[in-house]
């Protein structure tokens, strides 16, 4: 080392710079943000398990999960017609009540005369029409003195019109009206009145957005969305509530400015995701695995039947018992795994990634039913043809050891996850997964001493199932390998009888990075 | 408070604390990135981004070290990955294998102001500051700034030959306009 460099390394060791007083300030500032979005941060993490435990609550131990029977569905959303024409019949007996009932109240009945609006935001429960309806028949013509029971939330006007609406949950931009079954002059004047009211009140624009947003839509509780009737109110019973003097005005100003906001931010987004950025589109990877599974169900099941009589023979069955407890391990055995996902990075936090796909997973299974008790007592009197049997009990079978059953298991499964990518590199990452899907399961029996009633034998049982996965992988260039514990609950909403049963997997897995088409 | 308790309770994020040593060792760590910036704005943009980093990532401190060597080791890795991440420095990060030609040892250096000293540093193009910073002042091997600048050893080699003749002719110019001031006086 010569001169010139110890001098620049001596003189370079002692040059200090006094720095601007602003600059801790800004530290300060920077450090309190970091700060304030740490719990921000672990919240994310807690999020996978909250919707896995969501979801597993209302798919397996919720019981209004369950679909509502479309008879009490239409209960609830509509007056049986019936009703309504017997409604409709004792009103037009009151010539000229009609007439002061919508002349009357005009000025209060809300500008929305959809049908949709009149039957269920506005008009209140099907029986208190028929109370309000019979207050005015029973005071004949006095209308001004009808009471209303909820002024705050029901609109006064319960009028003839309303009553003689059709399905208020038909797709109508314009009111249909049914003619009563009456004479031809009094069909004409109600029409004639009605057009007239409609004509004074007709709708605007901003009211159906604003009544069509509020209004529940029958019409889409079908197919999958109907077994969610058991979590949200009865339709019929959505009420707007209306605080006395706040103004359908101030109602439509609100919901312009959020549509307003909703539309902006929707613009936002949308040159966010327009703006090129590589890392967030994601690349698509196969998967392959193989590993060990194992399975296990436990249930009890206690049934306790009602006293039967019968007086032709006399057959009286006091009642009877009926108890199981079950417990069917299964033996771990070799399955195996293969889907489709895409991956990639966070926009905000490169330190993160997302994961979505598909996978299906097979699995052999062996199920022994040593642990299963279960046992009937019956007391049962009976004079038919003299037999007598008073306080029996009488085992059905008690499974042995031997008892046992093969079969296959399919899971076809979507999965979404978070990744955190351990090194700077990205090669390795955490994966945490939930997924759910179906679950066919067919079991072969084997020869049996006594017959099992309870097992299900050589036809597809479909369940749904639900679960947790986590695992490290990591991936260099086109291929990775990882490692994958995964848990889950499968159940059957179809077949009540059969009991939970608790996965857990352990597998190795492969994947091959399709690389991008496009390359910059 | 002796520099063991300051980093105890730095660990608990006691701003007291933090601030202490963030003025214990502001002024050498602001002279370091000044080194290696062209404005005294970005040398402290350069000082407050990596004290955030030292104070979040204080954890990894092992010890083992001084902690005016880690803190001196991450303002220079902030400051390079500053320079990388600006337009104006990136562009004139340009480093390509130059011819390397023995020079004289300038007579004159102990007698420059170390700030004159800095100042010629800096005005020595990006590329061949951030070699000769690295290589000359810190005392980084080739191997490291080669690893650290994605470039061949060969090149860090001949960056800091370039850029040590350059400065040792403004140091001798410099020399002699000093010489030559007095004189005239």
């Amino acid at each position: 080392m010569d001169g010139f460099d110890e001098n620049m390394k001596e003189k370079g060791a002692d040059f200090r710079m006094e720095p601007g007083s602003e600059i801790w300030n800004r530290i300060e500032k920077q450090l309190d943000e970091k700060n304030q979005k740490r719990p921000v941060f672990w919240l994310w993490w807690l999020l996978p398990f909250i919707l896995v435990a969501g979801f597993t609550y209302w798919a397996f131990f919720s019981e209004k999960g369950t679909a509502i029977p479309e008879k009490s569905l239409t209960t609830k959303l509509l007056p049986p017609l019936e009703n309504r024409q017997e409604k409709t019949k004792k009103t037009t007996g009151q010539k000229n009540t009609v007439a002061k009932v919508t002349e009357k109240d005009p000025g209060q009945m809300p500008p929305a005369i959809t049908e949709k609006t009149m039957t269920t935001n506005l008009l209140p429960h099907p029986e208190n029409i028929q109370e309000k309806v019979k207050t005015v028949i029973g005071q004949n013509n006095t209308i001004t003195e009808v009471p209303v029971k909820h002024p705050g939330q029901m609109p006064p006007a319960a009028s003839e019109k309303e009553i003689t609406m059709q399905s208020p949950f038909k797709e109508a931009a314009t009111p249909v009206f049914v003619a009563p079954e009456k004479t031809k002059e009094f069909s004409e004047s109600i029409i004639t009145l009605i057009t007239k009211q409609q004509e004074a009140e007709k709708p605007t624009q901003e009211d159906s957005v604003y009544t069509n947003h509020l209004s529940p839509n029958t019409d889409r509780l079908t197919g999958i969305t109907q077994p969610l009737v058991g979590f949200l109110p009865p339709p019929a019973e959505i009420d707007l509530p209306l605080p006395t003097g706040v103004s359908n005005k101030i109602l439509d100003s609100l919901h312009g400015g959020l549509t307003a906001a909703f539309s902006e931010h929707a613009v936002i987004k949308q040159k966010a995701q327009n703006k090129e950025d590589p890392n967030e589109k994601g690349s698509w990877r196969i998967i392959a695995g193989t590993g060990l599974h194992n399975q296990s169900s436990k249930g009890i099941g206690l049934n306790a039947g009602i006293t039967a009589f019968n007086s032709g023979f006399l057959v009286n069955s006091p009642g009877n018992l009926d108890s199981t407890l079950s417990l069917q391990p299964t033996r771990a055995g070799m399955g195996f795994t293969v889907g489709l996902e895409k991956y990639g990075s966070f926009k905000r936090n490169k330190r993160f990634g997302w994961v979505a796909g598909f996978q299906y997973q097979y699995q052999s299974i062996r199920t022994y039913t040593g642990g299963l008790v279960d046992s009937s007592i019956q007391f049962e009197n009976s004079r038919r043809g003299s037999n007598r049997t008073n306080g029996s009990a009488s085992e059905y079978y008690l499974a042995g050891k031997n008892q046992s059953q093969t079969g296959s298991q399919h899971r076809i499964a979507i999965y979404t996850g978070l990744q955190l990518y351990l090194d700077k590199a990205k090669n390795w990452s955490w994966q945490n997964r939930i997924y759910g899907g179906i679950l066919l399961s067919s079991d072969y029996l084997h020869p049996q001493t006594i017959t099992p009633g309870w097992v299900a034998s050589k036809n597809l049982v479909q369940k749904s199932f639900a679960g947790l996965e986590t695992g490290f992988q990591y991936a260099r260039g086109k291929w990775g390998t990882g490692i994958f514990a995964q848990y889950n609950l499968s159940a059957s909403a179809r077949y009540k009888g059969i009991p939970k049963q608790y996965w857990r997997g352990l597998e190795l897995r492969f994947f091959y990075n399709i690389p991008s088409s496009v390359k910059k | 408070m002796d520099e063991k308790t300051i980093l105890a309770l730095c660990r608990k994020n006691n701003r007291k604390a933090q601030q202490s040593l963030y003025q214990q060792h502001a002024p050498f760590m602001l002279g370091v990135c000044y080194r290696y910036t062209k404005s005294r704005d970005d040398a402290e943009d350069v000082l407050q981004e990596g004290f955030v980093k030292v104070f979040t990532q204080i954890d990894q401190f092992n010890e083992k070290g001084s902690l005016q060597g880690w803190i001196y080791r991450i303002m220079v890795t902030t400051a390079i990955n500053y320079l990388r991440r600006h337009q104006r420095y990136r562009s004139q990060m340009k480093f390509s294998e130059t011819t390397i030609h023995p020079v004289v040892d300038p007579r004159g250096i102990s007698n420059l102001q170390t700030e004159d000293l800095m100042e010629l540093v800096r005005r020595l193009p990006t590329g061949y500051q951030t070699v000769f910073n690295l290589a000359g002042i810190e005392g980084y091997d080739h191997a490291e700034i080669s690893e650290l600048l994605g470039i061949s050893v060969q090149t860090s080699r001949s960056q800091y030959s370039r850029a040590r003749a350059l400065l040792i002719k403004w140091v001798d110019a410099s020399e002699m306009q000093t010489r030559l001031g007095k004189i005239n006086s």
